[in-house]
């Protein structure tokens, strides 16, 4: 961008970080709005999950429940259960189809093993009389991988147990659950820890109540499925209605009621609190406890005691449950600060699409400015811009133009000035012209004169010789008087002697120099007459000429008279160096001496154009012409590049 | 060298035409010298009398003016004819004797502006030498 002062930010960098900014600030408000909006949703999706899950978990377990009320009650109805009483109540015998009572059992035995088969968390099954202080009749049971059905010598009585208590209350068809406790064995909790909820249901004979039917049901299975089948950032409890936990990823913590620790979850959350019912349902809802959040629904398992439930909750992290949102939260600004950066470069490109024409004008003003070629203006443009170049278009043409007038003008500038000084030489050259032409005349009077006094062939031509030798005298004059006051100004660059310029400046000021009795030399240093420099010859001859000239006008009445050239090669220049006898010119001279119509001659003596039209012309050369003030004769040089790469 | 013969001294720096004036002159049977400067004219002068001084004026060394105010210094008689082309410096009429050059001024017998014609300046050196 040529040589201008540092231009700090570009229009383009301005209006594209400009462009740039509002794309970015407009889609960081949208996408922080939209992005909010979304986090919002996710996390509200992923609470969702949270209760969606614990809902499930809820039901699996009171459907399990549910179950065992249904096989209870399935069980009931089972002919066996008629059969046995029909049978005890006729000596052993039933009356209807004549099965003694051992055949009853053995079929009701049959059925509880199916049952226990079936159904993985049946431990036992059993039917309970209440003769004998609630004296086993049946009783089926699982034992490791075995079902067994026990013999009749290791059958208890079991009225003094809750369940049969209670069973012995409800009415037929209603079925007491007991609370779940770990199974015992002879009053000890056995090991391992079996949780376990007993179902029992009266069976009524003729009207009377006979005894009950009670299945047991292990929930380890149960739970650990539970526990396992959660997804893993989720943390499954269960608790009965106080708290104690029935499932706890930490199994330790299980059953406190049992083995009178007091693991509870109000210990885990102590803000829990199970009375408190939802808004949704009065059956669920969720709690924020510390750092976690917990989904609980309480889960009513038995349709007879609306004060029984099971608290079935999964907890989590709240940074769990916001990390698809925190996720999202990432991802989107990932996704706007890429869209802030593309925006920022499609502002850019359009920025600079819409800049360019103006950049182009930029341009060309800046080539203008440096003397380029102008390149391209955007002219088509319809819009400002256009307008703009159009008129930039008009300016440079009208400069041209003035530059042209200015050119045209400068060059009779020049040339006059030539004249000038070819007018002060044509006093030096009259004499020199009439010196032959004084010849010629003569001889040729004198041939005339001799002609009559009988002149020889021989004379005549010797005479004739003479008249050609100074014709030919007069002609190179003025043939280089015609040459040099040429006007040069556009001539062109062309392989020039050394010996060329000086001759030229010899033809010139010689004779006017002999005249004056001026010692004038020409010394060449380290090069010869042949050397050669690419210039324009006549310019060159000019502004040599004419420091001569004013060397000459600076000593020609002096007592020493003296002008020399030293020619000299320095690095890629050969230097001219202009020195006279006259005494060095004065600081105050010296500062004015290149300024156009500065002289210090007599009015019409000088145009005062010379120096600076010369200095000008050695511009155009890349060349120098300056005063060397150390030295105490006035000294021009003038230096001029031997090849005309520029 | 006759006793009656008149003396011419012509100073010219052009060659050529020197030459041609010495031939012009040595054909009227004038006994005739040159030289081809001012300083070189004043030797002979000191050495030698001469009718006539036929000199150029602007010549290097002494120029022909300074020559003519150096002659009538030494010689009085010796008639003086001054050629010149013209120019800026020298105002003086064809034919006439009164001459002025830069800031000074002398008469002389003739001055002659050139190029002349050479039966008009044999006639007026003719008369001159009687």
């Amino acid at each position: 961008m040529g040589n201008l002062p540092s231009r700090g930010i570009s229009i383009v960098m301005k209006v594209s970080i400009l462009a740039g900014s509002i794309a970015a600030f407009a889609s960081l408000i949208v996408g922080t709005l939209i992005v909010n909006g979304s986090a919002d949703i996710v996390y509200e999706n992923a609470l969702n999950r949270l209760k969606y899950e614990t809902n499930i978990k809820s039901l699996r377990l009171v459907s399990d429940i549910n179950n065992l009320s249904g096989d209870t009650q399935y069980l009931v109805g089972t002919p066996p259960i008629q059969g046995i009483p029909r049978a005890l109540n006729n000596a052993g015998i039933d009356p209807r189809d004549k099965s003694d009572i051992d055949e009853w059992k053995s079929r009701l035995a049959t059925i509880f093993s199916e049952l226990i088969r079936a159904k993985p968390n049946y431990l036992q099954i059993r039917y309970i009389g209440l003769e004998g202080n609630g004296k086993e009749l049946v009783r089926v049971e699982r034992s490791g991988s075995l079902i067994r059905t026990l013999p009749d010598n290791e059958l208890q009585s079991k009225g003094d147990t809750k369940y049969f208590k209670e069973a012995v209350k409800i009415n037929l068809g209603e079925v007491y659950l007991s609370d779940i406790s770990l199974n015992r064995e002879f009053g000890q909790v056995s090991e391992p820890h079996t949780p376990v909820i007993r179902a029992a249901t009266p069976i009524y004979f003729e009207g009377k109540l006979f005894g009950i039917l009670v299945i047991n049901m292990e929930f380890s299975r149960i739970f650990e499925d539970l526990v396992r089948k959660t997804p893993r950032e989720l943390i499954p409890y269960v608790t009965n209605e106080e708290g104690f936990f029935l499932a706890h990823p930490d199994r330790n913590k299980t059953y406190g009621f049992d083995l009178n620790t007091d693991f509870k979850i109000q210990e885990t959350y102590p803000e829990f609190d199970l009375k408190k019912g939802g808004d949704l349902r009065d059956d669920e809802f969720t709690l924020n406890a510390g750092d976690d959040v917990v989904h609980v629904v309480k889960s009513y398992y038995d349709p007879t005691k609306a004060d029984r439930f099971f608290a079935v909750m999964l907890a989590t992290s709240y940074e769990n449950l916001q990390s698809g949102s925190v996720q999202l939260r990432y991802k989107s600004f990932l996704i706007m600060a890429l869209l802030v950066m593309i925006s920022l470069v499609i502002a850019g490109f359009l920025a600079s699409r819409l800049m360019g024409p103006l950049r182009l004008i930029y341009q060309a003003s800046d080539d203008l400015a440096n003397g380029r070629e102008v390149s391209e203006l955007p002219l088509d443009s319809g819009d400002e811009i256009g307008e703009l170049a159009r008129s930039f278009d008009d300016m440079r043409h009208q400069l041209e133009d003035k530059k042209r007038e200015l050119i045209i003008s400068q060059g009779r500038v020049h040339h006059a000035n030539k004249m000038a000084s070819m007018g002060e030489m044509a006093g030096g050259m009259a004499h020199e012209i009439n010196s032959p032409v004084q010849a010629i005349n003569f001889t040729a009077q004198r041939v005339q004169r001799q002609l009559k006094k009988d002149m020889s062939k021989q004379e005549i031509n010797e005479s004739m010789e003479k008249i050609t030798t100074n014709v030919k005298k007069i002609a190179d004059i003025i043939d280089s008087l015609r040459k040099l006051s040429r006007d040069s100004t556009h001539d062109e660059f062309i392989a020039t002697k050394v010996k060329e310029l000086t001759d030229d400046i010899m033809n010139m000021t010689e004779e006017k120099f002999r005249l004056k009795d001026i010692d004038f030399n020409v010394n060449y240093h380290g090069i010869t007459g042949d050397n050669q420099l690419y210039c324009q010859r006549l310019q060159i001859s000019q502004v040599l000429i004419n420091l001569v000239n004013n060397a000459y006008d600076a000593v020609q009445h002096s007592k020493e008279k003296w002008i020399k050239i030293d020619i000299k090669k320095a690095f890629d220049k050969i230097q001219f160096v202009v020195t006279d006898s006259g005494p060095s010119i004065p600081a105050d001279v010296l500062d004015k001496i290149f300024d156009p119509m500065f002289t210090t001659k007599e009015i019409g003596e000088g145009t005062g154009l010379g120096l600076s039209i010369s200095r000008e012309i050695v511009a155009q050369h890349n060349g120098l012409l300056y005063v060397d003030r150390e030295e105490k004769n006035t000294c021009f040089v003038l230096a001029l590049p031997v090849s005309q790469a520029t | 060298m006759a006793a009656n013969q008149k003396k011419i001294l012509v100073v010219e720096d052009d060659d050529s035409l020197r030459d041609m004036l010495v031939i012009i002159f040595e054909d009227e049977d004038y006994y005739v010298a040159a030289a081809s400067n001012g300083e070189q004219a004043l030797q002979m002068l000191d050495e030698e009398y001469f009718d006539l001084l036929a000199t150029d004026l602007y010549m290097p060394k002494v120029n022909g003016f300074e020559l003519s105010i150096q002659c009538q210094k030494k010689h009085p008689e010796t008639k003086i004819i001054l050629f010149s082309g013209g120019g800026r410096e020298i105002t003086a009429t064809h034919g006439k004797g009164d001459v002025q050059f830069q800031d000074e001024k002398i008469k002389i017998d003739m001055f002659i502006k050139k190029p002349c014609d050479l039966t008009e300046l044999l006639g007026v050196i003719e008369k001159m030498l009687g």
